[in-house]
């Protein structure tokens, strides 16, 4: 994943982060009121170029000629309202109208960018995942999760169930969006408390976080995941409970 | 039980008492209604009554706002062996986190600091650019969906 693409797609979910914060209201007399005007005022910071000038279209030369179309559309468009608005003046009622709308084409068009990069890969995982788990003569069954994340709204992945010595183990995708990654699974043993990470770190490569029995001083362990990774992974789960 | 679970479980009862003073100001409301002055007696003033109810919810997120604050400097100190008190805001969204949190589990716990922080004018950190406000069962239910990420290990 192209470093300057994931950088502009967290700006653009930091700034639905903003957008989506409702309005403090309140009668209770802890509440400030300076406070709140300050909080209103903040109320439409998202609306401003700053928000796309980390925009690159040569960061999407990986993705398919018409997402790279209604991207560069969608950050021009919301680049020419926001530009309207004064620095340092709030937005009047028309700016905030046509900045909510150009927003959420924007916000739309970068979904289906992040979305059409995140699917196939988390997929690739699953599906190979469970070809190896096949292959160590493992019992495996699929069931379908609906995940919900800021910016990518509603998707559906599968969670990978695997019956391997007796014991349930299962793959269940956790986030697109995770620090210092771009993706992750949750690897857990049932029924316990135990988990551990696959993750996507940014050069594209899955790893597995090993030594799960030690303290956190040192911090497990990752590994790239492969076969042999996947087994430890799962030897160690079970010799937690 | 290990702690993970014990830290929800005590937040969970703080709900549970904010649930049972709820009741109770309801019930208060009702006799001083009938008597303005039904707390004359033990030492409260009429105007006491409705600042209670007003700020019940307030009063309570505080509190659970507490137990996540003591459950993760626990966590760096007996999990993560650190002598160090760093900043909430740090903890919660840099020291603490790895790649097993979600980004949105950890905003909806940072955006519970900033509003606890509101309530009561702390002035620790920065206020963000934004601010959000949240009743005490999304708090609770941001607060523990954090705590559910911490290690299992953790003992």
């Amino acid at each position: 994943m192209n470093q300057k693409a994931e950088e502009f797609i967290l700006h653009i979910r930091g700034a639905a982060r903003m957008e989506g914060k409702p309005v403090v209201t309140t009668d209770s007399q802890l509440i400030n009121p300076t406070t709140v005007a300050d909080v209103l005022e903040r109320a439409m910071i998202w609306l401003t170029p700053r928000v796309v000038e980390t925009y690159d279209p040569a960061a999407f030369s990986e993705w398919s000629e018409d997402l790279r179309a209604e991207l560069n559309v969608a950050v021009n468009h919301f680049r020419a309202v926001a530009t309207t608005v004064a620095p340092d003046q709030p937005a009047t009622a028309l700016q905030a109208q046509n900045g909510v709308q150009a927003f959420a084409k924007l916000k739309d068009a970068v979904r289906k960018v992040a979305l059409s990069e995140w699917l196939p890969q988390a997929r690739n995982l699953i599906n190979q995942i469970e070809e190896w788990a096949k292959e160590f003569g493992w019992t495996t069954r699929r069931q379908a999760k609906t995940m919900t994340e800021l910016l990518l709204a509603k998707y559906e992945l599968d969670q990978l169930y695997m019956f391997a010595d007796g014991n349930l183990y299962i793959l269940d995708p956790l986030a697109r969006f995770i620090p210092g990654g771009l993706g992750a699974f949750d690897l857990s043993i049932q029924p316990s408390f135990y988990i551990t990470s696959i993750y996507r770190h940014a050069d594209g490569i899955w790893y597995v976080r090993l030594d799960l029995g030690q303290d956190g001083v040192r911090g497990s362990e990752p590994e790239p995941v492969s076969a042999n990774s996947l087994r430890r992974a799962i030897i160690e789960l079970r010799s937690l409970l | 039980m290990i702690k993970r679970q014990q830290r929800i479980e005590r937040i969970t009862a703080v709900l549970q008492e904010f649930l049972a003073a709820r009741t109770a100001s309801e019930l208060l409301a009702e006799k001083t209604k009938a008597n303005p002055s039904y707390g004359r007696n033990d030492g409260w003033e009429p105007r006491a009554g409705p600042a209670f109810t007003d700020n019940l919810e307030a009063t309570y997120i505080i509190r659970i706002y507490a137990e996540f604050e003591v459950a993760l400097r626990d966590y760096w100190l007996s999990y993560r062996k650190k002598t160090t008190r760093p900043k909430m805001y740090q903890l919660v969204n840099q020291l603490i986190p790895d790649q097993g949190f979600s980004r949105d589990v950890i905003d909806n716990a940072d955006d519970v600091r900033e509003y606890r922080n509101f309530l009561v004018h702390d002035i620790e950190d920065e206020p963000g650019a934004g601010m959000a406000a949240f009743s005490l069962k999304q708090v609770k239910g941001y607060l523990c969906a954090y705590i559910a990420r911490l290690n299992a290990a953790w003992r």
